[in-house]
């Protein structure tokens, strides 16, 4: 894939030229551009684990996008819009569309990211096996994930995905900025229940993989083959005002993002809630014994979702320290929201790596009396603005001073991030995961502890103790 | 005063070209083995008008389309997606597809799969929405188009049409805010108001051995929300099948925008319990969705990932006589609006025509709702509920508007049912689980309610956010004490806008919809 070479992007770059020079107004443009492949199985598992293909897709996919920017003839002002190009229309035509919407969007004026002055580092951002040969490395996967289904005991795979990506993208903008990058992915799930059935209780997982080096598919069908087991006999969790619980790196992920969220200065921007330098991340006094906070902000790091070379403006992307111990040291801040906040743009973006702990999973859960493992959200979403969240219990396990007591499953779990940051602790494991994002996630990379265990701010509504 | 008459917008002629070449493509794709392979093809376009006004002003144009071309051999669905859209490119495509399958596949496949022709479809009925637009003589290669009535044509529909509608609703509510917080200076203030104003055109064309169908699907959206410092919020959701004459923002909207967050800023929270609970339409329709919705979709049967295969065989009742749940894509008006949802259309991904269908009568399970692969593994009637995504996603099983039928009673009545319980009208996502059977579903606050009567009290979440209800899917739907009553015609209650995604990805629209529900006993936390 050579963008220099590439018609459609040529032809809209000859009649933006064109244009610009009938029109005066438009002052400045930024050009998106992603040409993607994909690869999609759904599988269906039958009797001994042998999984079928019942659907085999190919998809490619080019996608360009024009922004365009019209500043007021005082200067105060900046009208912009952004609109798909489709490369067989009439190009001057959808110019025209875009540039009349840009007008009639005005906001208080900002000059456009400038062009970097060095250039951009080398990340790597995908996986050169993928964007060589995405066919036959889909296949390969798919048949070693069909090897080893065959080779798991008591459980039954009643279905499997693999999504595999590639996707080359490239940033360009009037003022100089041109981004270019290649990065891939790949989605793979499963659904498992105990065999022979029936069953009331099944356990679904899904990973995001930005290379093959990380996607150990062999290893997550036995981890979920174990998990499986364990879904006997569950009953509510009990009630508690204040409970203690224990959490995967999955909702340590989705904690710190959507606190990482309110750093970012279009929050302070937009007036809702938000955290400045300095600031405390926690709500209260700190307990005994919690473990404090730290956070960095990394675009380098190899094959992670959110690495990149340039941020979403076309800034060289920059590593930081953002919050240590508790405190907010910076925020993240692009050029517009420099410009709007008197602020320096600092281009902070990438991956989230957290602070480790130092006890293992069974010392943390043999450190309170009773601990309450979440081994399955239903469906966490945390509110990015209250950083509250609410999950039912799709299946967890009670422990009392560190003994297993009980499969839990049902029941409502609700915890508030900052609250929670007053009594914690993270575990000594480290685990990378990455999400790619889409409509119900946005696009992350964690490398951070395994496990937090969190006993202030989480309430549990289950079973009454005395019902 | 006159009013503009309703018009249906007509299929673009450039895209009867388009027609043909997919004509072609399916031709080459099954020539010669009609007896074992079969294939359509599927264009999809989405025209998108958006306005988001906040403290900035964001717009944006899109028209995102692609074709898909599917061979089914031996239970295998087979497809290629491409935006690259001229007609050798396609035809190119669906010969190195075929190619593929044949390869595969290279000596005759029994039971293959034969589409419905016009003649077999009618003999069970169509809705009066599709059976209007039917020409009289219907053959293979008849050009069918389908398309709701519009205020508006929709290709007329401006942009400055809704940045200025958006600019005034946001001021409208900014001025409320200012008003309420004068009066009620405990409350924290209104921080802003975000409102997103989006008219998106889908046409779709399909095309078989048996039929060539085409429909436009405008769907007007206004959504947003008002939000405090610390991020109480009310949110709002307006619109459906039509264009921007189904936006009526009114008193209760700017209530909600304006008021509700800062009501909200000094609301207290809820102790997790069990309690009495009367739902309204959109969360109720939730509930409906997430109750036996996900449960009765056919690739979930398929897979063995849901309770309600092996509870029907087994004649399981699941619900009381009030559990009754709907999922119809021919909606195409309900209570309180002469339009559908967002989840209504004419026919699905897979070229089936749409008809309602009753998924759980009085607490017995139908057979589910299916996409072709699914109705074919299962040996049970196939449904119009093929969907995906997009061209670029594979196609699921996926619901279209669902809802709970209505009841017998007034909202008024219910309320007075209620010793000591709450009113939860403001939705807030969902989940659930097809094999365990349970769900859960989201509500922003409750409304108090104490011997029959709303105290206008406000309550929040046990952590300050949002509150959650869960249970037992059996226990939910057995719990149902009494619904309220509808005057549309055709029995249809409110179906508001929705979105679905199938565990946590794939996300469709999908309206629901329900009367208000008074549920006996929820847990809540």
């Amino acid at each position: 894939m050579k963008w220099n070479d590439h018609p459609a992007l040529r032809a809209l770059h000859q009649s933006l030229t064109r244009y610009m020079a009938e029109h005066a107004d438009v002052a400045d443009w930024q050009i998106r551009a992603q040409y993607s492949e994909g690869c999609q199985s759904l599988l269906l598992g039958t009797a001994g684990n042998a999984l079928s293909v019942y659907q085999d897709r190919s998809v490619d996919d080019l996608a360009l996008s024009l922004t365009l920017y019209c500043p007021s003839p005082d200067g105060t002002l900046l009208g912009s819009s952004s609109g798909s190009i489709d490369p067989r229309a009439n190009l001057n035509e959808q110019l025209a569309l875009i540039h009349s919407s840009a007008l009639l969007a005005m906001n208080p004026f900002y000059p456009l990211a400038d062009k970097p002055t060095g250039a951009y580092p080398k990340v790597e951002s995908g996986d050169a096996r993928l964007v060589n040969h995405l066919g036959q490395t889909h296949a390969d996967l798919i048949a070693r994930i069909a090897a080893h289904s065959l080779t798991l005991q008591a459980v039954q795979i009643n279905s499997a995905e693999l999504f595999s990506n590639v996707h080359h993208q490239l940033l360009q903008s009037s003022n100089g900025i041109d981004a270019r990058k290649v990065s891939t992915d790949l989605y793979f799930e499963v659904a498992m229940e105990r065999a022979p059935g029936p069953n009331d209780q099944e356990v679904l997982k899904y990973w995001h993989f930005v290379g093959l080096d990380d996607a150990d598919l062999e290893a997550k069908l036995d981890a979920v083959a174990i998990e499986t087991l364990m879904t006997v006999a569950a009953e509510l969790p009990p009630s508690r005002d204040q409970a203690t619980i224990l959490i995967d790196s999955y909702g340590i992920s989705k904690l710190v993002a959507a606190l990482v969220n309110q750093l970012d200065a279009a929050s302070e921007f937009a007036k809702g809630p938000h955290l400045l330098p300095g600031d405390s991340v926690l709500t209260g006094t700190p307990q005994a014994g919690t473990d404090q906070l730290s956070v960095s902000v990394d675009p380098s790091l190899a094959q992670m979702a959110k690495s990149s070379p340039f941020t979403a403006e076309g800034l060289i992307a920059q590593k930081a320290e953002v919050i240590v111990n508790n405190q907010v040291l910076t925020q993240l801040i692009d050029a517009r929201m420099a410009h709007y906040l008197g602020k320096a743009v600092n281009g902070i973006s990438g991956n989230l790596v957290v602070n480790s702990g130092s006890l293992s999973k069974a010392e943390l859960l043999s450190s309170a009396k009773e601990v309450i493992e979440i081994l399955d959200f239903s469906s966490l979403l945390v509110n990015a603005a209250t950083l509250t969240w609410s999950s039912e219990i799709k299946l967890g396990r009670l422990y009392r001073q560190g003994q297993f007591v009980a499969t839990l499953k049902g029941g409502i779990v609700s915890g508030n991030v900052r609250a929670s940051l007053g009594g914690f602790k993270f575990s000594a494991q480290r685990v990378k995961r990455n999400t790619v994002g889409g409509y119900f996630e946005a696009a992350s990379g964690y490398d951070g502890p395994e496990h937090m265990l969190i006993w202030t701010g989480i309430q549990i509504a289950g079973q009454a103790e005395n019902s | 005063m006159s009013q503009t008459p309703l018009t249906r917008p007509p299929l673009p002629a450039a895209l009867s070209a388009l027609q043909k070449t997919l004509q072609q493509c399916v031709q080459v794709l099954e020539q010669g083995r009609e007896a074992d392979f079969y294939a359509f093809a599927w264009y999809e376009e989405k025209f998108t008008q958006a306005v988001e006004a906040k403290q900035t002003l964001t717009t944006s144009v899109t028209r995102d389309s692609g074709v898909v071309l599917r061979l089914m051999a031996n239970a295998v669905q087979y497809e290629v997606a491409t935006n690259a859209l001229d007609a050798d490119n396609l035809l190119a495509k669906a010969t190195d597809l075929r190619h593929k399958v044949d390869a595969l596949n290279p000596s005759t496949i029994a039971s293959a799969y034969a589409p419905l022709t016009w003649q077999q479809e009618l003999l069970t009925p169509l809705p009066d929405d599709l059976m209007a637009q039917l020409p009289a003589d219907l053959t293979p290669t008849t050009a069918v188009h389908f398309a709701p009535l519009c205020g508006q044509d929709p290709a007329q529909v401006e942009l400055k049409q809704l940045i200025e509608r958006a600019k005034d609703y946001r001021q409208q509510a900014l001025t409320l805010a200012g008003q309420v917080q004068a009066e009620q200076s405990d409350y924290q203030p209104i921080a802003d108001v975000r409102l997103m104003l989006r008219l998106r055109t889908t046409t779709t064309v399909f095309v078989d051995r048996s039929k060539s169908l085409s429909q436009i699907l405008p769907v007007t959206v206004l959504a947003g929300a008002g939000f405090t410092a610390a991020g109480q919020s009310g949110r709002i959701a307006l619109g459906g099948l039509g264009t921007l004459e189904l936006i009526q923002f009114g008193a209760i909207e700017l209530d909600t925008l304006a008021r509700t967050p800062q009501q909200l800023s000094v609301a207290e929270r809820l102790r997790p319990g069990r309690y009495m609970v009367i739902t309204g339409p959109a969360l109720s329709g939730i509930i409906a969705h997430e109750a036996f919705g996900h449960t009765q979709e056919g690739d979930t049967w398929m897979k063995g990932r849901s309770i309600a295969r092996t509870l029907r065989a087994s004649g399981t009742r699941v619900g009381n006589d009030q559990a009754s749940i709907v999922n119809n894509p021919a909606l195409f008006s309900m209570e309180g609006q002469a339009a559908g949802s967002n989840g209504s259309y004419y026919f699905d991904n897979e070229g089936q025509l749409a008809r309602a269908q009753t998924i759980l009568d009085r607490g017995l399970l139908s057979t589910p709702m299916t996409d072709l692969t699914s109705a074919l593994k299962l040996a049970v009637p196939r449904t119009a509920n093929g969907k995906r995504e997009s061209w670029r996603r594979p196609l699921m099983t996926r619901q279209t508007n669902t809802y709970f039928t209505p009841g017998d009673k007034s909202l008024d009545e219910l309320i007075a049912l209620v010793p000591e319980g709450y009113l939860a009208v403001a939705p807030n996502g969902g989940m659930e689980d097809p094999k365990g059977g349970s769900l859960t579903a989201g509500t922003g606050y409750f409304e108090e309610i104490r011997a029959g009567k709303l105290t206008g009290k406000l309550l929040i979440g046990p952590s300050g956010g949002h509150i959650e209800l869960t249970d037992s899917v059996f226990d939910m739907l057995d719990n149902i004490q009494a619904k309220t009553d509808v005057q549309h015609p055709g029995r249809v209650p409110p179906t508001q806008l929705g979105g679905c995604g199938k565990y946590h990805k794939e996300l469709v629209d999908a309206g629901v919809g329900g009367p208000y529900i008074l549920w006996r006993s929820v847990a809540c936390g």
